[in-house]
């Protein structure tokens, strides 16, 4: 575009004045912020995945507990299993009732204390 | 000048440009604490991206004037330009350059920002046209009005 010397002088009286300089650029990079972000991520992965493996191994302690209850209970539920109850029906057919009635409270609920159907049922 | 970026190629160019952005900044946002920030921002996420563009001078500008925008509109403030000096004024010369930034005040807004980045940011029409995304044609009419103006103007205040 070619200007007319009129605009060239107002151009040049304009640019007489320069602009004002900012301050100081800040020294922050924002890399540096960006990789302290990653690390506390990082970070908080690590805790994370630490916390996950910790509840998990509280977990399995608490279902060890439950598996050497029922390995506890075991000899109550090896009494009886059909061989026993066989042997007993064969042996003593008369007492199989009576260890029955003395094994099974070890094994089954008390149906007598609660207020369920169970208990309705009992009483019936 | 597309290349990897350095630290001290980002402070060149703030040395470089930064007085003309500034000036634009403050005219586009009527203040110049806030285009100061503007432009912060915008040199910092040079250095974040690690390469420079090819044309430094239209990117930053173009960069500036994205983000005035957004800060424009996120703040919904009308840009005033009143107390916000953003010349220097050679000694014997305060008067005028005073005189300058209230014309300046006075000039439509499409019109002040191509004064801005022709007498300041020292583009060309088409650097212009590049960076307000107009015809260049457009970019050469809103200059010539905005001379009129100024000339009209200015003789009035020396009246």
């Amino acid at each position: 575009m070619k200007l007319d010397p009129e605009d060239e002088k107002l151009e040049s009286y304009l640019r007489q004045f320069c602009a004002q300089a900012p301050g100081p650029l800040p020294k922050e990079r924002k890399q540096e912020k960006v990789r302290i972000v990653a690390l506390a991520a990082i970070a908080a992965l690590i805790l994370l995945a630490t916390g996950i493996v910790a509840l998990r191994q509280a977990q399995n302690s608490s279902h060890r507990t439950v598996v050497t209850k029922s390995v506890e209970r075991e000899p109550a539920a090896a009494e009886i299993s059909m061989i026993r109850l066989s042997r007993y029906a064969q042996q003593d057919p008369e007492s199989l009732g009576a260890n029955l009635d003395r094994l099974s409270p070890r094994l089954l609920p008390d149906v007598r204390k609660g207020k369920g159907v169970l208990n309705h049922l009992a009483r019936e | 000048m597309a290349g990897k970026l350095t630290y001290q190629d980002v402070q060149d160019l703030y040395r470089q440009h930064g007085p003309a952005l500034l000036a634009y900044g403050t005219n586009m946002l009527g203040d110049r604490a806030a285009a100061e920030d503007v432009l912060h921002q915008v040199f910092l996420k040079l250095l974040a991206t690690d390469r420079l563009p090819a044309e430094p001078r239209p990117y930053l500008f173009k960069a500036v004037r994205n983000r005035a925008l957004n800060a424009m509109r996120s703040s919904a403030r009308l840009s005033s330009l009143e107390g916000h000096e953003w010349l220097v004024k050679p000694q014997g010369m305060v008067e005028a350059g005073l005189e300058i930034e209230r014309i300046m005040r006075d000039l439509p807004e499409e019109q002040r920002e191509v004064v801005v980045l022709r007498i300041w940011g020292e583009m060309t029409m088409a650097e212009v046209a590049v960076v307000l995304d107009i015809p260049e044609n457009t970019v050469a009419s809103r200059y010539r009005y905005a001379l009129n103006r100024l000339r009209a103007l200015l003789k009035e205040e020396t009246k």
